[in-house]
């Protein structure tokens, strides 16, 4: 009955687009939010009470306003979250799409610089010590020492920041991105069955999610592979 | 930015201030007692509670709290068993209300998990000593595991008391008015968006500065023997 | 690197999937509408829209010699983001106010109805046949409108004292109105045309007290038109005179039948 107008093949859609605004978004987050700790790790002097400013802000101030701000405000700072993907035009055509993968990285990014600045702390200091010793150069200090170590003890962290994201992308709907939740909403008012549409959606949010938490699992276990207990 | 606009805006905003703290309100005085329960029936022998518990959790905290407030109020709003019932209809047919229900059913499943690890986290010594002592399940609850669940899980509570805050947002999609509901509507008729958001984005970070410094003063009065130790 | 590649390629399709044809300088006019407010725009599966304000889009986009894209918004931001560049024009049933003449442009008006209350079959509210009777009675009640639009702002200053629902779409406040969350709803008249013939509509009828522009002039409006940026004064002119041959072809009266069942059609001078 639903397929017949074809709004099936519609929420289809609109779950590889709500999957491609997550996926996107929590990259960017990760990449910014990583920068973030750094910055917080290393105690950077006018950097570091920047950072918990931005961090503290944007956790306090509800997701749908930053969609909100995002989509009406700066076309430059959509635009560069376009370059950062390697398209340089692309914001005049998508941009509520960019509005909305900027909006997710920028909260995603807030909790990240904390779950990655606790990961970095967690790294013993001897380690880190060590390596100087050893005159590694900085490249193999990161790539084999810090980030694995790092990787493993921020990835419970970045799952739950993930599963916030991934429920966070229904807040872009608002923009009127063709996204799941936007589909099931136009779809609910169009035929008149509500219940029937978001149910759907809360079902595809649910796939969603539990496909991604069965993943960080074996991501988990995968990392601790070889790492004694205690 | 516009000087008369920041005088309109903000009485007209905190006319929604009362109805975001009646929904963060049941969400903390409604939401907490349910998760409490929650997180027992899970930590139960009874295998039914457990799954039962279990699967709540999944699925609140495994869809977004949008879907669940569309799912409450357009969603059963279509059913005619609920629209002609008296009582039913009086809860389910306002928005305030509907989104007062789904922000206990969320916030509900995020603090039961959050008490359970609390509650996993009282080490088993304790617990031996108190059944040492003769202490019955109750006292041992009441006087032992409940003040140390809720000592372990204040933090991390703190969190979601501001991410209940957050959220109470998401009631002016069903024309509730709240803070943002107020915002929408002033920002339909000024066109002045950034400056209308920012003034509420700001009013948000107020109210949970307050919540911040009101969980610090609980963990402080609550921790205070632990001052010195504390990691 | 590959895996730069492989992010570019994931945004590049998700785009693909989402975007609107770019708006070359000449070929294409990105129009904005709501989508979601039968009959004037109604949005199907495939994000294809129909309706009064697609054909007269459709209609001057020809005129023009350009294609129409439509960019689908809720009616509230569609002003707000005219400025932002994400559509060249609004046509959606835009009012024109003297608040909205400080943001935005309009073109001649080319269509007006007149406002119609609705309520329950069965409501007392049902009998009443004049303005003020309705104001009274509307006092202590529930009044439901779609958020920005003018008819929101004459119910907020005329009847300050009812408990106002703002719904972000048609669609929206139909089933509340449905659901018998709100007393009465206010909408133009095209609107309920294409509402009450519906099985959900069967249980509603207008209320007989027609509200014309005349009654209150500071909220209402003499006609929709299309709305523009300040700075497209070029523009605006090209789709003046188009809209004016549609007008004079009769072409506008046609679709104003096709969907209102009813002439609303605004003469051009």
């Amino acid at each position: 009955m639903l397929w017949d107008a074809g709004w099936g093949l519609a929420i289809l859609r609109g779950a590889l687009v709500t999957a491609a605004v997550g996926i996107l978004g929590m990259i960017l987050g990760m990449a910014l939010g990583f920068t973030l700790a750094l910055i917080k790790w290393a105690r950077v002097p006018i950097l570091t009470p920047l950072v918990d400013a931005y961090a503290a802000v944007v956790r306090s101030i509800p997701g749908l306003l930053i969609v909100y701000l995002l989509f009406f405000g700066s076309s430059e700072f959509v635009a560069g979250v376009g370059a950062f993907f390697g398209y340089q035009d692309a914001f005049q055509n998508a941009f509520a799409f960019l509005a909305g993968v900027a909006a997710i990285g920028l909260i995603a990014a807030a909790y990240a610089s904390e779950v990655f600045r606790g990961a970095l702390a967690s790294i013993h200091k001897g380690q880190i010590e060590a390596a100087f010793a050893l005159a590694l150069p900085r490249r193999r200090l990161y790539s084999r020492i810090i980030g694995p170590q790092m990787l493993r003890y921020a990835l419970p962290g970045v799952s739950n920041i993930w599963q916030a994201t991934i429920k966070d992308t229904s807040l872009v709907s608002v923009t009127g991105l063709a996204e799941l939740m936007r589909v099931a909403y136009v779809g609910a008012g169009s035929t008149k069955q509500p219940l029937l549409f978001f149910v759907i959606a809360a079902v595809v949010f649910f796939a969603i999610t539990l496909a991604s938490q069965g993943l960080f699992e074996l991501a988990e276990r995968r990392l601790n592979r070889g790492v004694k207990a205690g | 930015m516009d000087l008369e606009l920041v005088q309109t805006a903000v009485p007209l905003l905190l006319k929604g201030l009362s109805a975001t703290l009646i929904i963060t309100a049941c969400g903390i005085f409604i939401g907490f007692p349910l998760a409490l329960g929650l997180a027992l029936a899970r930590m139960s022998s009874s295998r039914i509670a457990s799954a039962t518990a279990r699967a709540y959790s999944m699925v609140f905290r495994g869809t977004p709290l949008l879907v669940q407030i569309f799912i409450i109020y357009y969603g059963l709003g279509q059913l005619r068993v609920l629209r002609d019932h008296d009582l039913l209809w009086w809860f389910f047919g306002d928005g305030l209300r509907c989104a007062m229900l789904a922000m206990v059913l969320n916030t509900a499943a995020y603090t039961s998990e959050i008490l359970r690890g609390g509650l996993m986290s009282i080490s088993h010594g304790e617990l031996e000593a108190a059944r040492a002592c003769g202490m019955s399940p109750w006292v041992r609850f009441r006087r032992i595991r409940f003040p140390l669940a809720i000592r372990q899980a204040l933090p991390a509570y703190g969190n979601e008391i501001t991410s209940i805050v957050k959220d109470s947002s998401l009631a002016s999609t069903i024309t509730v008015l709240e803070i943002t509901g107020y915002a929408k509507r002033l920002m339909s008729e000024t066109f002045a968006v950034i400056e209308v958001f920012t003034i509420t984005g700001i009013l948000y970070l107020a109210i949970n500065f307050v919540v911040l410094m009101g969980m610090k003063l609980i963990e402080g009065r609550l921790s205070g023997h632990r001052a010195g130790a504390r990691s | 690197m590959s895996r730069r590649n492989i992010m570019s390629l994931t945004c590049g399709v998700a785009i693909a999937m989402t975007a609107t044809a770019s708006a070359a300088a000449d070929g294409m006019l990105k129009v904005g509408t709501e989508g979601e407010a039968p009959p004037f725009s109604m949005a199907d599966a495939n994000g294809n829209v129909t309706g009064f304000d697609v054909d007269v889009a459709n209609a001057i986009c020809a005129k023009l010699k350009v294609k129409c894209a439509f960019v689908l918004q809720t009616y509230d931001t569609l002003i707000p983001a005219i400025d932002r560049k994400r559509f060249d024009v609004i046509i959606s049933g835009l009012g024109i106010t003297p608040e909205r003449q400080k943001k935005i442009a309009f073109s001649i008006p080319y269509a007006s109805s007149p406002q119609y209350f609705i309520v329950a079959k069965n409501s007392p509210l049902a009998k009443i046949t004049s303005l003020d009777a309705i104001k009274k009675a509307l006092a202590d009640k529930t009044v439901g409108v779609v958020t920005g639009t003018i008819y929101a702002r004459f119910i907020a200053k005329n009847i300050p004292t009812a408990n106002i629902k703002s719904y972000d779409s048609l669609n929206q406040l139909e089933s509340d109105l449905e659901a018998k969350r709100i007393d009465a709803a206010f909408d133009d008249a095209a609107s309920w045309t294409d509402f009450l013939p519906t099985p959900a509509g069967a249980d509603f009828a207008r209320v007989n007290v027609k509200v014309v522009p005349s009654d209150d002039m500071t909220t209402l409006s003499p006609g929709m038109a299309v709305g523009l940026r300040l700075t497209d004064t070029a523009l605006k002119q090209k789709i003046d005179d188009a809209l004016c041959a549609i007008i004079k072809s009769g072409d506008m009266k046609a679709m104003s039948g096709k969907w209102f069942h009813d002439d609303y059609s605004l003469p051009c001078n």
